[in-house]
Formats: structure tokens, sequence, C-alpha cells
């Protein structure tokens, strides 16, 4: 049932499935189903979380809506506390979502536990693939850099 | 013990026969008497038998008709409303856990049914909506109200109990103070139990009502005045009982909203709530999942405590129903065959796919 709902999101929101619905009607639906199997904490959410996660980044969305429901891919796929997350590959999207989370002003929505999340699996090294690895070890600096608020508590207006 | 039965009809026709034997050597008119009640006698046995063996649920089984069932393998007594099985559900039970499009227009999925499961809903109905008529002890209604919940009241039943269960809900508070309706506390159980019932049979009714729930509930019971929200008003910290009070309000007034985060539910309750909140999500399907369904959802995925499964399962129905997909809530088995299977999955360790 997971499967046939990540396949259908990943299908709406790409715009791709022919429905009595319009565009912008499937998109939304997408968006809030995926709100909603994201608060679903188990291995299989985590796994297809982080499938979804890829296709959005490659998908042709506007780029607000794209980045919102990147986050809230990447918040399923790696929740706090889930013991066994999928590992972390593709350093384009992953860093594309990131320096775009960077730019993003202080302040507003508060739910961010999203990025210190991310920052935190993308530094431990047995959650990387090798390909991703081996950009983190070139990167991290940069990328970890644009990331000084993580540090000051200040939180950035997300979307 | 079980054989006593089979003994006192045997040594009954036995007596029969002996005294038919000897009364024949004093005089034939006296026998011909004793012989015709004993053929009338043997007749009604034969008609009961033949009507036991025909249907299980006949009240008048004998030892030939159990020993003939037995035989034929016929020998199960009637099924729980909750637990009955076809063909036709493993098939939608199969086709709901696969979460395969189910795109059968509702009727064929009706007629795909068997008759006999409909018929058992429809009887239900009727003997709940005559035990809540006649019966006078607390105890018996209570019981009844609680087994409303068993039965999918499909929009063709037309037996509804609707008025009673308002009326005994209503009776529960009092509304002669001035901004709120006050609740007897001795009543506490009555109340909670005709709200879920109130609620139960209007969601369903509504929500499968031919025409895709485009349909309306009766309402030809509803009393002239206006209903006066419960849920909203009263507010005793028992979260079950104030859920189920506003999930009445909501189906006077589409403006209630149920404030879910608040709430802390049994399990019991949850699961309840969960189940109707998919009827509610299938009947809104062509337009949007209503907010308080997806509040629901929200609040049963994020819980600190995961759910039950079924509840799970049910969100996750739900959601697909949010996407376009169309289940089967009409299904009259639908809840015990989907979620008996997804239990197997999670209890063997797979994880919800």
């Amino acid at each position: 049932m997971v499967d046939k709902i990540f396949t259908n999101i990943s299908f709406r929101l790409q715009k791709q499935k022919s429905t009595s619905l319009t565009n912008a009607e499937a998109s939304e639906r997408a968006f809030r189903a995926l709100k909603l199997i994201t608060r679903l904490r188990t291995t299989t959410v985590a796994t297809k979380s982080y499938e979804l996660f890829k296709t959005i980044m490659q998908s042709t969305v506007a780029q607000k809506r794209k980045m919102a429901a990147a986050r809230l891919a990447l918040h399923a796929a790696y929740p706090p506390g889930l013991e066994s997350a999928p590992p972390v590959g593709d350093p384009k999207h992953i860093s594309d979502f990131l320096k775009y989370c960077a730019d993003l002003p202080p302040g507003g929505d508060n739910h961010t536990d999203t990025i210190p999340q991310i920052i935190r699996t993308i530094n431990t090294p047995s959650d990387q693939t090798p390909q991703f690895r081996d950009w983190y070890i070139e990167n991290a600096e940069e990328l970890l850099a644009r990331f000084q608020w993580l540090y000051r508590s200040e939180e950035p207006n997300w979307w | 013990m079980e054989s006593a039965p089979l003994m006192i009809q045997g040594s009954l026709a036995l007596l029969a026969a002996a005294i038919s034997r000897y009364l024949w050597e004093l005089d034939h008119m006296v026998s011909w008497v004793v012989i015709g009640f004993t053929i009338f006698g043997c007749i009604a046995y034969m008609t009961m038998m033949v009507v036991s063996v025909y249907s299980f649920d006949c009240p008048f089984q004998t030892p030939f008709s159990l020993l003939i069932h037995y035989i034929i393998g016929t020998n199960h007594p009637r099924q729980p409303v909750n637990h009955r099985e076809s063909d036709a559900d493993i098939l939608l039970g199969d086709l709901a856990v696969a979460a395969v499009p189910i795109n059968l227009h509702r009727h064929v999925i009706h007629s795909s049914l068997p008759l006999s499961q409909r018929k058992g809903y429809k009887h239900d109905a009727r003997c709940i909506s005559r035990m809540l008529a006649l019966s006078t002890d607390m105890g018996a209604t209570h019981l009844t109200m609680d087994f409303v919940q068993e039965i999918v009241w499909d929009a063709e039943i037309k037996t509804l109990p609707l008025e009673w269960i308002y009326k005994k809900l209503i009776s529960c508070f009092d509304f002669t103070h001035p901004h709120t309706p006050v609740l007897n506390p001795a009543l506490r159980d009555a109340a909670y139990l005709s709200a879920k019932a109130f609620a139960h049979i209007q969601i369903q009714q509504l929500c499968t009502a031919q025409g895709g729930g485009a349909g309306t509930a009766d309402e030809s019971w509803r009393p002239d005045k206006p209903h006066k929200c419960l849920g909203s008003l009263w507010s005793g910290g028992d979260h079950e009982l104030e859920s189920a009070l506003l999930m009445v309000d909501r189906t006077f007034r589409h403006d209630v909203m149920i404030p879910w985060d608040k709430y802390r539910l049994k399990p019991d309750h949850h699961h309840w709530v969960s189940h109707l909140f998919v009827y509610r999500a299938w009947h809104d399907r062509r337009g949007w999942v209503p907010d308080d369904v997806s509040d629901f959802v929200k609040y049963s995925l994020n819980l600190e405590n995961p759910p039950r499964k079924p509840i799970i399962a049910d969100c996750l129905c739900i959601i697909n129903i949010m996407l376009g997909e169309q289940f089967h809530v009409d299904d009259l088995t639908r809840r015990d065959k989907r979620l008996d299977r997804l239990i197997l999955f999670y209890d063997s360790g797979t994880d919800v796919s």
C-alpha cells in the first residue's frame, strides 16, 4: 500500500498521470498526501521517501513547490531515531537541495528539524555511498559553512 | 449429554409405536386417534428436519439434521457479522492489500458479494431497531447499541433506529443550564454508546449511498428543533466521549472541527474513528478529503507510540483515497479481510507495503 502511495505521489507531482483532475489539483493532492505519509516512520517509508526525493529533484515542478516536496521527502527519509535510514547518494540532488535551503532567509516556519538531521546524516560515513563520500570530502567545508545558522539557533524562513 | 435429545426423541417414537400397537388390539378407533397424533408428530419432525438441513440458522435443529450437516460438511454455525468470508471477499481483500486500483463501480462490487451477507446485515439492522424499540433494560440497550458498530449500515438498509438513538443521546444531557449542556454522570456510558451508534449509522448511510457518495441519508426522523451542538459545548475531559459527540455534531453541521491533537484516545475508540473516517474520505473522494479527516490521519501517524496496525492501515487507505484511488468502503467485509491480511503482514515482520 505504501508502494502504491509513493508511486501515485511521484506520478502526480510530475503530472504524468492522466486523470480527470487538473494538473494543479493532482499536484496539490499529491502534496497533501505526501505531508501525511511522511509522518509514518518506518524503514519502507524512509527508503521510498529517498527515492521520491530523487524523483522530485529531477522533475520540472516549480522551484518553490519542488523544494517544499523535497524537504518533506527528506524529512521522511531521515527521521530522528530511525535506525536503518537509506544511505546518502546522489551528491548533486543533496547539494542542490542544501544550497537552496542555505540561501533562505532566517526566521519563519519552525518546522526545521529536517536540515540538522540531513547534516548529521551526511556527516556519518557509514550512511554515505562511496560516490557521495568522494564528493563530500571535496565539498563538505564549503557546504557546511552555509549553515552557520544551525549553530546560532536561527531558523530560516522555509517556505 | 449431547445425545440426550436423540434418546428422548427415540423413546417417544418407541412409546408412540407401542401404544398404537397395544390399542390396536383393544379398539381400532381409539388406536387410530393415537396413530393420527403419531403421524402428525412424525410429519412435523420431518418438516423441521428438512428446514434445519436447508438452513443452519433455523432454531429447530434436530439430531438428524445436525448429523446430515456433519455429513455434507455444512456444520458451521452462522458466522459473526465481522468474520464472514467468501471468495469475493478474499479477492477484494487481496486487491486492497496489493493496492491495485479498484476501479469497479460500487454496484459491480455489490453484485459480486453474496446476497446472504447483505441480507445478514439487513436482518441485524432490523433486530437492532426492534431490540431498541422494545427493550427497557439498560444493559440490553447498551449491548444493542454496541452491536451497531458490527454492521455496515449500507444505504440500502432502510430500517434505521436513528430517532431512538438520538432521543437516547439527548436524554443524557440536561439542557436547562444557560450555556452548556450538562451530562448526567450516571448516563456517561449511555451517552457515549448512543453517540457512537448514531455517528456510525449516519456516516455509513451517507457514504455508501448509490451515486458515489453523493446521496444523503434519510433525515425524516429529525426533530423539528435544530440540533444543539453537544461536543463543542461540553468539555468534561473525557476524550472518547467528546470526540464521539463532535462526530455526531459533524453529521449535522459541516463546520464542526474535531481537535484531534488535544486527545489521547483509547485504542478501541481510535480504531472505530479510523474505520469511519475511511468512509468519510470515500464520501468526499470527488472533492477534497475533509480537513478533519486529514488532521486525524496526521494525528494518528504522528503519535509517539504508534497506533494499532489496523489504524495505520485505515490511514493509508485514506491517503490513497486522497490520491484518487477508489477503494471499496462499501464492501461489507472490507474491514476484516483487508486488515486481517495486513496484520499477518505485520506479524510476519514485513513492513507495510
